[in-house]
């Protein structure tokens, strides 16, 4: 029990232990918000004794307006009368056996339940919010024994309600985010009710059930509230994050349904079939037909799906990762980054970079991380470096909040590894070879990185990125794109045997670096058998690269890759490598730096260049 | 205290002033006394002692302070009938943060109940039962849970999910209106 629950179960006379009495204690001593829920508990606790008591019954009829239901309740309250008089009558008479008075006593509390079922149904959620009543105050009760007031009756008969008059509250907006403003656009305070549609065009919406649930909804999407626990998804993308306890969320779909057990889960419908995404605890997923309609349990960390045959034949999947779905914890995030707060803007394109469809791999340089953070589709320990390895200003934005950048010392490379796991981005996305290398034939990709020297480098030292696969001891290193050693422009070396190919970047004025290409690299690589096309532009906006004829474009024998290098020769300045991107496509690529490019200003966090500390 | 020489305060004041403090006066005790049987008893003998004792009461301090002196007589008084020499809950060092926030909470409105009236009408058709069980039939959890076929800690954590599920819907509809924490 929690210690919430154990106070709870202590004002329903739980007599406690001395070790759980000490334990709620130390729970009232550690957690500054204890004494305040302990507080509010019994304030709860007090009102539900004072609103289900006989006189708050009998003050209620005084207030009533409805004709029709004064009349009900006046009866049944007649009747209950009738039923106290019975038994306070028999006081005079020869005393009847506990049995029969508390039989009496219950028959008129049974009544009284008639009576405050009445009330929460006419006053309830069927007449909104407009039927509160007013608080009610109360004159100092009879001194006499509230055991005689309260028995202890038998059970009470269960009433069944009558239909409410209008269709219940069942959840109430809490969140609207770029949604749009104006009359017709969602706004925060909103009710919806049973049985009513709900249709969201743009942004994201929160809602939290009379039940406890929060729901995300993502638009483009349509969703109808059936219940508290019920939501049927028509289009697009929610979130369900269930309460503890209470009745179970049911998320359902055209094709299947999603029941929590007690969980935050994704669920998507879009063609015909349902994707589940599980983050927490556990559903399960039962499809509307098909001869393998399951139902089966999706834990936490997979995924599954259902079309109109049943379920998915590939069952269940690892998630590819956690953001696929706007979840609750952005939403708040994204509220903070609408009030101003840029390190939670930061991590709502964090969210973002990673759900681009098509980003195989992206590296920022976390200097609090050694890089663990700010990494996608690269190695759990992206990073092999020496020790006189660098971190250096943000090559994107110098008062970055997102990283920094990577400076490795003169021919002291920094090797990045990339995940070429079989549950890895690289492979879902079909591109790796027979070895395990991104390198499978009719495969392309791009990629793009920004380097820039620490200070004007007029030398021929080589820097830039080399591309390599296999063991250590014997790697391969097909391609180096940058300046190759002695060299003084930039190009792509091929390490077959070819000679280099030098970029023909046109010139564009004074400002050109003449001897190398400082600044944002995209390189294109389709790869093929025996030789992989590989085409390069540098300082090129990469909005436009399918619009421009690229620097160099060169055939690279045996080319794949599962590691790059970053580093510069010996006799050069060092250089510095940031923002290290894969993609799919030139779509995904864009996409992804677009957010990368998004990158605001906040309070430095990157100390000025003379200031730099080495990285240990 | 009543200050000599000043006229005492009317008698037909006490019942407004009982009846406003009535709620939080309650809850004080329900955080030292259960079951709500013994609560109430001991609210019924507050009340008699505070009508009695009326004259005593200084007007310009509140009253819900005073009366929560006589209530901590009346506390103590039951425990001692009931042989129990300290709180069953919590010890001295907690129940003083409990005190802290309960006096902090009884300076601000009483705004959570009218919250609590529609957050009430909301909840689902066997929460209510609970409640109806517990509160209106008054049966103790272990005669709860063979009538809804439950098991006596499902009852116990049923019943504080109900709280909790009240507690924070009140919350959030108090902040929603904009009128904050009560």
């Amino acid at each position: 029990m929690t210690p919430e629950e154990l106070y709870s179960a202590f004002l329903d006379g739980r007599r406690l232990t001395d070790e759980e009495r000490t334990r709620l204690s130390a729970w009232v001593d550690s957690d500054p918000s204890a004494a305040d829920r302990v507080i509010k508990t019994t304030l709860v606790h007090e009102w539900l004794a004072g609103r289900m008591s006989i006189l708050h019954l009998l003050e209620d009829l005084s207030t009533l307006k409805d004709p029709d239901l004064k009349e009900d309740v006046s009866e049944a309250l007649s009747r209950f009368a009738l039923a106290i008089e019975s038994v306070t009558s028999s006081d005079a008479k020869p005393a009847p056996s506990n049995t029969v008075r508390q039989g009496l006593l219950a028959g008129a509390l049974a009544l009284a339940a008639c009576v405050l079922l009445a009330l929460f149904t006419r006053q309830g959620p069927g007449n909104g919010d407009a039927a509160v009543k007013k608080p009610t105050l109360r004159a100092p009760q009879a001194a006499v024994s509230s055991r005689e007031k309260r028995p202890s009756p038998a059970p009470a008969p269960v009433v069944e309600q009558p239909a409410p008059a209008a269709a219940p509250v069942v959840a109430t907006l809490v969140e609207s985010l770029d949604s749009g403003a104006g009359s017709g656009s969602p706004q925060s305070g909103a009710l919806a009710t049973a049985g009513e549609k709900f249709v969201l065009d743009r942004g994201f919406v929160q809602w939290r059930t009379e039940e406890g649930h929060l729901l995300v909804v993502e638009a483009p999407a349509s969703i109808a509230w059936q219940s508290a626990s019920h939501v049927q998804l028509l289009r697009g993308k929610v979130v369900g994050k269930a309460a503890a306890g209470g009745a179970p969320l049911v998320v359902s779909t055209s094709t299947a349904e999603v029941v929590d057990l007690g969980t935050e889960f994704g669920v998507a419908q879009q063609e015909g079939r349902t994707f589940v995404a599980v983050y927490e605890g556990e559903i399960e997923l039962t499809a509307a037909g098909g001869p393998d309609a399951g139902p089966i349990r999706v834990p936490q960390g997979f995924q599954g799906a259902a079309n109109t045959q049943g379920l998915d034949a590939g069952g269940l999947t690892a998630l590819r990762h956690e953001r696929e779905f706007v979840r609750p914890d952005e939403i708040g995030l994204r509220r903070l980054a609408a009030d101003g707060s840029i390190e939670a803007e930061a991590e709502v394109r964090w969210f973002e970079l990673q759900r681009v469809a098509g980003l195989i791999a992206y590296q920022g340089f976390d200097e609090s991380s050694d890089a663990s953070h700010c990494t996608i589709g690269c190695a759990p320990r992206p990073l092999e470096r020496g020790p006189r390895t660098r971190w250096a200003i943000d090559l994107n934005s110098p008062k970055a909040v997102w990283s920094r950048s990577i400076q490795p010392a003169p021919d002291e490379p920094v090797t990045l590894l990339f995940d070429v796991s079989s549950a890895s981005r690289a492979a879902l996305a079909e591109l790796l070879d027979d070895w395990g290398t991104i390198g499978r034939a009719g495969a392309e990709v791009w990629l793009s990185w920004q380097m820039s020297p620490a200070e004007p480098d007029p030398s021929e030292s080589y820097a830039g990125v080399a591309m390599l696969f296999g063991p250590e001891r014997i790697r391969s290193e097909p391609l180096f794109i940058g300046r190759p050693d002695g060299e003084r422009v930039p190009g792509l070396h091929p390490r077959d045997g070819a000679a280099i190919t030098s970029l023909e970047i046109p010139a564009k004025g004074a400002a050109q670096t003449p001897n190398a290409c400082s600044g944002r690299w995209v390189v294109h690589i389709r790869f093929d058998n025996p030789s992989s096309q590989v085409r390069a532009w540098c300082g090129v906006d990469p909005a436009e690269v399918a619009a421009r004829a690229p620097h160099a474009d060169i055939s690279v024998r045996d080319l794949r890759f599962d590691r790059f290098s970053l580093g510069s020769g010996l006799d050069g300045a060092p250089w510095r490598f940031d923002d290290i991107l894969v993609a799919s496509s030139s779509e995904a690529l864009q996409q992804a730096l677009e957010i990368v490019a998004r990158e605001k200003v906040a309070t430095p966090r990157a100390p000025a260049l003379g200031a730099e500390e080495p990285g240990s | 205290m009543h200050l000599p020489g000043t006229p005492p305060p009317p008698a037909e004041d006490f019942a407004s002033l009982w009846a406003g403090s009535f709620p939080r006066l309650r809850a004080y005790v329900f955080l030292y006394v259960s079951p709500i049987t013994d609560a109430e008893d001991v609210v019924q003998e507050i009340a008699l002692a505070a009508a009695q004792d009326f004259e005593s009461y200084d007007a310009a301090s509140p009253f819900l302070n005073w009366v929560i002196g006589i209530a901590r007589n009346r506390i103590r008084e039951h425990y001692r009938r009931r042989g129990r020499h300290r709180h069953e809950a919590f010890d001295d060092s907690a129940l003083g943060k409990i005190e802290s926030a309960f006096q902090a909470a009884a300076a601000l409105p009483d705004l959570r109940r009218d919250a609590l009236e529609q957050c009430m009408a909301l909840l689902n058709k066997r929460a209510r039962q609970l409640v109806e069980f517990r509160y209106l039939h008054n049966l103790s959890p272990a005669e709860i849970a063979p009538r809804l076929g439950l098991s006596l800690q499902s009852v116990y954590t049923r019943l504080s999910q109900v709280r909790a599920q009240l507690r924070e819907c009140a919350e959030r509809r108090l902040r929603l209106a904009g009128r904050g924490d009560s």
